[in-house]
């Protein structure tokens, strides 16, 4: 359930992230940031929905 | 003391029954619920029948019953075939008897024939009444308040491990075609008859005791026979399942079943392959979002590059206007200059019939340049006349002779 509240958490933070980016006045350099940022991201959520986070966490860090 | 009038045991169970006899000569259709029912090898079926007082539930009467093998096999799967249930102790039924009376072993009842919908419908109002109940103590919806988590990945599951529904929900979760995985429990437990609904509260007494450990419980059955699933309209499991601390999903019957249990539980779908299916959908439609963000993320990247490149294609055109201006401005001036020069130019006069007097190579403005004798050279359109001086005239003044009349520049040259 905690896990799972992290989930939504991390999934509105990304939502927001998106928006952020889709605004026409951002400035380019934050965007490059944002979406290295967005892209951390969606790796988490996927492997979070896949069941697989344990492992990708792991390689996250190794990276 | 006279002697008392007296009869011998035998003659007294004879006319009861001759009583009888004459008093019950056919079949009567018998109301009574089953206390014991026992089924011998030999084929005869022996119960036990009760009537009991509505309100307090005391015994009011009592009798024994057999039905012969002949009819047994009959009746038996008449009953199972028409209510989806077999007979069972506790049972309402109204049974076609025959009443018997042995001088040796008393009062029986010959059992002959069964209307099963009598007893379909009295298990519909016990239904009916078990839902009042609930009703009434709050327990529809109490389940279903529960928060079920986004994604259910930890699940006990409480059925029978040799249940087909068992493995076909095992089998349809982990070949899911997205590679979701789940973490599934087994607490076993009977799915049906009379000791099901205990076994499914001790399953799940056993769930609640590491509720942490689990998102959601799952009663599944499936796979087996349409025949008792009573046990699911039971009411202390109803309760069990309406009060449980996590979400209850069931999925326990067939198409046309719908049970107490489903009722009060969290969520509830047919078979347990639907369940598996209903699972799958919870994930790929969080996996889809996730999807569709990363597509907004291309799309608004993608959109910024072009929206760069558009504002860098604004800054290019405007240079190479500021620069065609400049280099229109350049030669207009450059043309301007080049019709002043034109027009002082001194051919420009040549051409328009003015003559140009030249002395010494070099050109002479004035007549007072020139003294008698002088020679000068004159410039036309088409060409150079050597000339000499022979007189000048100056308005006012009379510098020498003149030796020929000057012509008018311009006069006829030919």
């Amino acid at each position: 359930m905690e896990k799972d509240k992290k989930y939504e958490e991390v999934f509105a933070e990304l939502e927001a992230l998106v928006k952020k980016i889709e605004d026409p006045e951002r400035d380019l350099t934050a965007i490059g940031e944002d979406v290295k940022k967005a892209m951390a991201l969606i790796k988490w959520c996927r492997a979070y929905v896949q069941g697989n986070l344990e492992e990708v966490e792991k390689t996250m860090k190794e990276e | 003391m006279a002697e008392k009038k007296s009869i011998g045991l035998l003659a007294l169970q004879e006319q009861v029954k001759n009583a009888l006899d004459t008093h019950f000569p056919g079949y009567v259709w018998l109301r009574a619920e089953i206390s014991e029912l026992k089924q011998h090898p030999s084929g005869h079926c022996y119960l036990t029948l009760v009537e009991k007082d509505p309100d307090s539930n005391a015994l009011l009467a009592k009798a024994s019953a057999i039905a012969w093998a002949s009819s047994w096999r009959m009746i038996r799967p008449f009953f199972e075939g028409q209510t989806g249930r077999p007979l069972a102790v506790g049972m309402e039924i109204l049974i076609r008897v025959q009443v018997s009376y042995s001088v040796m072993y008393g009062l029986t009842l010959v059992v002959y024939d069964i209307d099963p919908s009598f007893t379909v419908g009295e298990l519909e109002l016990a239904r009916q009444r078990t839902m009042a109940r609930l009703e009434a103590e709050g327990m529809f919806g109490m389940n279903a308040q529960l928060e079920l988590p986004l994604l259910p990945r930890r699940l006990a599951v409480i059925t029978s491990e040799t249940a087909a529904g068992w493995r076909d929900f095992q089998r349809q979760l982990s070949g899911n075609e997205y590679g979701f995985r789940f973490q599934l429990r087994l607490f076993p437990a009977l799915m049906q008859g009379e000791a099901a609904p205990a076994s499914i509260i001790a399953a799940l007494d056993a769930v609640a005791a590491e509720e942490e450990a689990f998102d959601a419980v799952l009663i599944l059955r499936g796979g087996g026979g349409a025949m008792d699933l009573v046990c699911f309209d039971d009411y202390e499991l109803a309760v069990n399942v309406a009060q449980f601390p996590l979400p209850v999903l069931t999925a326990i019957g067939h198409d046309h079943d719908y049970h107490i249990a489903d009722m009060v539980a969290h969520t509830h779908v047919k078979t347990p392959t639907a369940l598996a299916d209903w699972l799958i959908d919870r994930f790929a439609a969080e996996a889809w979002q996730i999807d569709t963000l990363l597509q907004r993320l291309h799309l608004a990247v993608r959109t910024h590059a072009m929206s760069q490149t558009s504002v860098l294609d604004a800054l290019r055109q405007r240079i190479e206007r500021a620069v065609s201006d400049r280099h229109a401005e350049a030669r207009h001036r450059l043309d301007l200059l080049e019709r002043r020069l034109d027009a002082v130019d001194p051919r420009r006069a040549l051409e328009r019939g003015f003559l140009i007097a030249l002395k010494d190579g070099r050109r002479a403005a004035t007549a007072a340049a020139f003294t008698p004798g002088d020679r000068l050279s004159v410039m036309f359109r088409d060409g150079v006349v050597e000339a000499l001086v022979q007189r000048i005239e100056i308005p006012g003044q009379a510098r020498t002779r003149a030796e020929r009349e000057p012509r008018p520049a311009g006069a006829n040259d030919e």
